[in-house]
């Protein structure tokens, strides 16, 4: 039995390429979302995205390999190495683990390859279809880091990263495993923004999560990856932890494919059960990372769950997807990252773009950046898709 | 390798059959050596799935809430206490038809339903709708051991719930272009081996899991889980894991998804007491066959035998200690 303690952070989105640029960005304000530059697609003009500022062939450059890696893949690995850089040099007998996620796997190659393919089943190259999968991605950056120990991708829609972080701490709990590095990652591509754009929930402007005029989501793309360890582990490497992933909850709302029930009754268990896990009272958490999408659905039903566990003390909370976008796969570990961040400075992130309060809540996002906060449990959830919904906590060491 | 323990109180598979991926029709003059696919034997939903749902349904969801909702009447529970599903492609065809018509129709007049239906999480998300059931929920896509790792997911949470009833499946379909690609990309026919050739399956397979051995007819041991592109290399940390796992002392069978040439290559002549089953002659190739085998296994084995199972898929290989109880 061990604690899952937090070593190290990397990350890459649309408000920086590492952990510092993040922060900065995320200290003064400044969203990365607007008009693709990279994405090829026929909505770019009328579908702003916070898109990370780099082209796949600069990805692939600053890692050093090669350009037909699938754009998340490239993002996966830029966020890894950051992440996993303070310890890449030091030699244990520990079997590093990877426990990644994705939604879209290579599908960026996948829609540039079926073009061809349509026309002509011999056509297209192999290399552009190899890596399809969720898994393959996952693949090609666990070799690119050496980790040789148990390695995984959890594919649940939007809370994904949240459960490979909640996967890597139940193996380290379990003495599984000593050392995970956890998160996941996520590209733009055609196919997800022509999904959510059939589902009429892209909003065509800045997202404004939380507000009561919020019109839908911004996609986003983006990677990000905690390193976690044993206590072992972190004595062996002699890391210095930063936080603890502390609780965790996992349950499903069984109500709609991809609609959340209006009472947020899977949100609510999920938050229960991670509260519980980490052994805590509602009144114990400081900060609350919204999953906060921007669309009508999902922030009514979070908010509403969140009331129905805080009732009239709902501590700060705040959506970084006004920033970020939503980076879907990945945006369970960015948020991870984020709240990581908080404990360790003592950071409460504002909720940009709120301006009306949502008529069924009685709580209001935080809207001000707050430093010099005590901040002890964070509260971070990540809802998706087939009904995901996932929470962790992470507190201080 | 890791200990699991995980004992199964009920287990459902569905069979496959050549046929014609085209028409679904039964291939009759089936030889080995051609790359004719094995399908699979889809059960009558109509006491399962609602027509208006069922005409959506993908195939893979269809396969994976009928061998799920079996599982559960085997097992006598209405609702399962968690979810965990392995698929290594996810929902191929969904994925494909929106893809398609993205592509045809330059990314004008979509229609959702094949988006949210695409993505990996809906089969393990449509069973939790099924039987109501909103404790844990996952989907697992590594590749080769998608299935294995929804193991490791369901003992994870064993050990945190103890009393909790999980239920663990591996499901993948094969589609058309997904077999077309994989023909292309050298994944059936090349590991045609004599009599044993391997083509290309699908299917879906459900064991409900439990901490305890109350009622259970079997245990999965232990799992060991690795990925080596050097098939020597491979070979020979099979027959380490086998031993390690008690191979040489405690096996009563051994149950392969392998080809015949590698088995000459990796059996040591004093493993010769044991006569090796080739279960993909049955059963096809796919991403999370190892779910379907296990349920085979259960079925054919006696009560008290070890059976010692090896799984490769392209680079992915797996080790299963299975226990007859």
């Amino acid at each position: 039995m061990s604690k899952a303690y937090i070593v190290s952070t990397g990350i890459i989105c649309a408000i920086g390429e590492d952990a510092r640029e993040c922060l900065h960005s995320l200290q003064n304000g400044k969203h990365g979302i607007g008009r693709a530059q990279f994405l090829q697609s026929n909505w770019v003009n009328e579908r702003p995205v916070g898109e990370v500022k780099l082209s796949s062939q600069q990805l692939a450059d600053n890692l050093n390999t090669t350009r037909d890696w699938p754009r998340t893949a490239l993002l996966s690995g830029i966020a890894v190495k950051e992440a996993w850089s303070p310890f890449a040099r030091t030699k244990t007998d520990f079997a590093v683990g990877f426990l990644s996620a994705n939604t879209v796997g290579g599908m960026d190659k996948t829609e540039d390859f079926f073009g061809d393919f349509l026309k002509d089943n011999k056509a297209g190259e192999l290399r552009d279809f190899v890596n399809h999968e969720c898994g393959a991605v996952t693949n090609l950056v666990a070799e690119f880091g050496g980790f040789k120990g148990f390695t995984t991708t959890v594919s649940t829609a939007c809370s994904s990263s949240a459960n490979s972080i909640m996967m890597a701490a139940q193996m380290i709990r379990d003495g599984l495993l000593d050392v995970a590095v956890a998160g996941g990652a996520d590209s733009l591509c055609r196919f997800t923004l022509n999904g959510f754009n059939t589902l009429g929930i892209l909003d065509n402007e800045l997202c404004k999560p939380f507000d009561a005029n919020r019109k839908g989501l911004n996609l986003g793309e983006g990677a990000a990856y905690l390193v976690l360890m044993s206590e072992k582990a972190v004595e062996a490497y002699g890391a210095e932890p930063i936080a603890i992933v502390s609780g965790w909850g996992n349950a499903n709302d069984a109500h709609h494919q991809t609609a959340s029930s209006p009472e947020g009754a899977g949100n609510k268990l999920a938050i229960q059960a991670a509260i519980d896990c980490a052994g805590l009272l509602p009144e114990d958490i400081s900060y609350i990372n919204l999953h906060g999408t921007g669309t009508e659905n999902n922030d009514s039903s979070e908010g509403l769950a969140i009331e129905a566990i805080f009732g009239e003390n709902v501590p700060p909370a705040s959506s970084t997807k006004a920033f970020t976008g939503h980076t879907l796969g990945a945006s369970g570990a960015v948020e991870a990252v984020f709240s990581t961040i908080a404990l360790r400075d003592g950071i409460i992130y504002p909720n940009l773009r709120f301006k009306m309060q949502m008529p069924e809540l009685t709580f209001r996002p935080n809207t001000r950046m707050e430093e010099a906060a005590d901040v002890q449990h964070v509260l971070s959830n990540s809802f998706g898709f087939g009904g995901a919904c996932t929470s962790l906590i992470f507190s201080k060491c | 390798m890791l200990k699991l323990d995980l004992y199964i109180k009920a287990f459902s598979a569905l069979e496959q059959q050549s046929a014609n991926l085209e028409s679904s029709e039964v291939d009759t003059k089936r030889s080995y050596g051609t790359p004719s696919p094995l399908l699979a034997l889809e059960p009558d939903y109509t006491n399962t799935i609602p027509p208006m749902q069922l005409r959506r349904m993908s195939k893979a969801v269809r396969m994976g809430i009928g061998a799920a909702k079996n599982c559960l009447e085997m097992a006598e529970i209405s609702k399962p206490d968690a979810i965990i599903v392995g698929t290594a492609f996810g929902c191929l065809q969904d994925t494909e038809n929106f893809l398609k018509k993205m592509v045809e129709q330059d990314e004008k007049m979509l229609t959702p339903t094949a988006f949210i239906q695409s993505t990996h999480n809906t089969i393990a998300g449509q069973i939790a709708l099924g039987t109501q059931c909103m404790g844990y929920n996952n989907t697992i896509s590594q590749h080769g051991h998608s299935f294995e790792n929804a193991l490791v997911a369901a003992a994870l949470l064993l050990n945190e719930k103890p009393e909790s009833n999980v239920l663990c499946g591996g499901v993948d379909e094969l589609t058309q272009t997904a077999f077309h690609l994989m023909q292309r990309a050298g994944l059936f026919g090349e590991i045609n081996s004599e009599k044993k050739s391997v083509a290309a399956g699908e299917g879906a397979g459900f064991l409900l899991l439990q901490k305890s051995n109350e009622a259970a007819l079997a245990c999965v041991r232990t799992i060991h889980s690795f990925t080596e592109k050097d098939i020597e290399k491979a070979l020979a940390a099979v027959w380490e894991s086998l031993k390690e796992q008690g191979f040489n002392e405690k096996a009563n069978a051994l149950w392969l998804g392998i080809s015949a040439e590698d088995t000459m290559n990796l059996l040591p002549a004093e493993a010769d007491e044991i006569q090796p089953h080739f279960f993909k002659g049955k059963t096809g190739q796919w991403g999370t066959v190892m779910a379907t085998a296990i349920c085979k296994a259960i079925q054919e084995s006696p009560d008290n035998s070890r059976v010692f199972m090896v799984n490769n898929f392209c680079e992915d290989w797996s080790v299963v200690v299975l226990e007859m109880l």
